[in-house]
């Protein structure tokens, strides 16, 4: 093995020692890692401001205290890089870890450490510095779309509750059926099921049944064999099969016919299907995830679902809200979307201004947490500032806001504007069915629609 | 089974709390009742994954969990499973045992202090 030279004495240490010493302090203070030095008894003796901000600690809680209580590192407990140094290993860099901040946020971070040593080359203690790797978190998750529990944002109680429950719903090895407008995050919601599930080294498996007419999306799924129909040159797996040991999620079930929902229930009765043009039923072993934007139940009472498939599939249900009624996570979705854009797009944004702001909290979102996040992905093509202002909006968007007018409704007139926009939805936007099962006429359904901004 | 007497698992980083829920496998298990420790078991949980780790706790029937730092989605479940989560602690793990049990008997009783701790 190759030695390494010895290190030239007179370079780095000598070049900084003859810096005053405010220069110095001022250096390491201002570099984004975070720097934590610590005596040979493994306490705090410094602390950086990024170190601060990374621990949640101040470098007056810090100082003093063991080192692993600051850092809170999964790493401190299985392999303390201290330790290693001490045992004259080779030094951890940049080592992958995981920090606790005193918050509680779990934050992705890579460490480094450096022995501390005096004017005789005794070692006094070490130099750690971290840095914080959630950007390349957050790009790495985008790019796998590995998303987990940790990437549904929301303090909204119906948010906090669906979390609570989600690590139970995955280890189950039922059914979900996950209910909730467009836009509001089901898929992200399915994928968290799969990550935390036993099946997350499995596939997870995406079919949108609305965007295939009803004979592509039976040999998509199903597969066919060689012959089965013109152009069927070869056997073609379908996505059950490639679903095997992993999650199938079936998005906008509702709009399937009778016929794909027999033969969906009879494979996930038996766990077996025969391709289309097959003669040899295949196995698989799936968990299905299926989400719709329309109540199921009342599908059910109309006859466009299968009663036997509903119960079959609505073993776990999850109702997401639409943003409309968690506004709450307003501010934390904006943060959000800025921090994965800022990643994505290699910028720097920091925040929007208190105005827009305003202006998000009173908006309806009709296309939900969808529409917030393209919202905020337009203002990072115009925003070239560090804030996003008014200014950075499409003309669509505020001109749509205005026409809408200023909303000052009674908690009333909101819910009864809710009730139509719900209903309107469970309708796929027929207006003499909404009126129907509002019990009003149309003309009355259009002046409300009209009153509460609801027109298209 | 007597109220007052609960079921509490701290996990372990030599003799100390572990600063990181999830990072160790070793949990001190003990039964208190009032100021006094009734029953205490090391505990090896075959789970290194954090959300396996909290949901065998509970299913071990552990009420409190003393630790270091935790993530905030495990302490946000384990709450709504109804056990305690007393985090941010670090120290001595019997030190911190002892202050919180102290303490909490003595909101029992209105502020007022009992005798010493007795470990058994």
């Amino acid at each position: 093995m190759n030695k390494k030279p010895p290190k030239d004495k007179s370079s780095l240490p000598c070049r900084l020692l003859s810096l005053p010493p405010d220069h110095c302090c001022t250096i390491v203070e201002s570099i984004s890692e975070g720097v934590m030095t610590m005596d040979l008894e493994k306490k705090v003796t410094y602390l950086s401001p990024a170190a601060e901000a990374m621990t949640g600690f101040t470098a007056q809680e810090a100082v003093g205290q063991q080192c692993f209580d600051i850092l809170r590192a999964d790493v401190c407990a299985q392999r303390c890089p201290f330790d290693d140094l001490r045992l004259g290993r080779e030094p951890q860099i940049d080592e992958r870890i995981s920090i606790i901040h005193k918050s509680g946020k779990q934050l992705p971070a890579s460490i480094s450490i450096s022995p501390l040593k005096d004017e005789d080359c005794e070692m006094i203690g070490a130099v750690e510095t971290f840095k914080d790797l959630s950007e390349l978190e957050e790009l790495r998750k985008q790019a796998s779309r590995s998303f987990t529990d940790e990437d549904i944002v929301g303090r909204h109680p119906a948010m906090k509750e669906i979390l609570s429950f989600l690590p139970d719903i995955a280890q189950s090895e039922s059914s979900v059926l996950i209910e909730g407008p467009t836009g509001s995050g089901k898929e992200l919601i399915a994928r968290a099921i799969h990550q935390l599930s036993s099946r997350k080294t499995g596939p997870f498996v995406a079919v949108n049944c609305a965007a295939l007419p009803e004979t592509l999306l039976e040999s998509e799924l199903f597969g066919y064999a060689k012959g089965a129909f013109t152009g069927a040159m070869r056997n073609k797996a379908g996505r059950l099969s490639m679903a095997n040991r992993g999650t199938l999620f079936l998005d906008e079930i509702s709009s399937t016919s009778m016929a794909f929902q027999a033969d969906l229930l009879r494979v996930l009765e038996d766990g077996e299907f025969t391709p289309l043009g097959g003669t040899r039923p295949l196995k698989t072993d799936f968990r299905v995830i299926t989400a719709t934007n329309l109540k199921l139940k009342i599908l059910v009472k109309e006859g466009r679902i299968r009663e036997d498939l509903y119960y079959r599939l609505n073993v776990a249900r999850i109702c997401l809200p639409p943003l409309r009624k968690r506004r709450e996570d307003i501010p934390l979705l904006v943060e959000h979307f800025i921090r994965k854009f800022n990643a994505l797009k290699g910028r720097s944004i920091q925040g929007i201004t208190p105005e827009i702001l305003s202006f998000l909290l009173a908006y309806p979102f009709p296309g939900n947490i969808r529409q917030l996040e393209n919202i905020i992905e337009y203002a990072f093509i115009t925003c070239k500032g560090r804030f996003i202002g008014m200014e950075h909006l499409s003309r669509e968007l505020l001109d749509e806001a205005k026409e809408a007018g200023p909303r000052d409704d009674s908690p009333e007139e909101m819910e009864e504007a809710d009730k139509i926009r719900t209903a309107l939805e469970q309708h796929s936007e027929s207006r003499p069915k909404t009126a129907r099962a509002l019990s009003m006429s149309r003309t009355t359904l259009w002046r409300k629609m009209k009153k509460y901004g609801l027109l298209q | 089974m007597n109220a007052s007497r609960k079921m509490i698992a701290i996990p372990l980083f030599g003799d100390r709390v572990s600063p990181h829920f999830g990072a160790s496998s070793r949990f001190l298990l003990v039964a208190a009742e009032k100021q006094a420790i009734l029953y205490e078991k090391l505990l090896r949980l075959k789970e290194s994954d954090s959300m396996k780790q909290a949901r065998q706790l509970v299913n071990l029937g552990v009420e409190e969990i003393i630790c270091g730092g935790i993530q905030a989605r495990f302490k946000d479940w384990l709450m709504r499973q109804g056990v305690v989560v007393v985090d941010n602690q670090k120290g001595k793990v019997w030190e911190v045992l002892e202050e919180l049990i102290g303490r909490s008997a003595q909101e029992d009783q209105g502020g007022q202090k009992h005798g010493e701790t007795k470990k058994t």
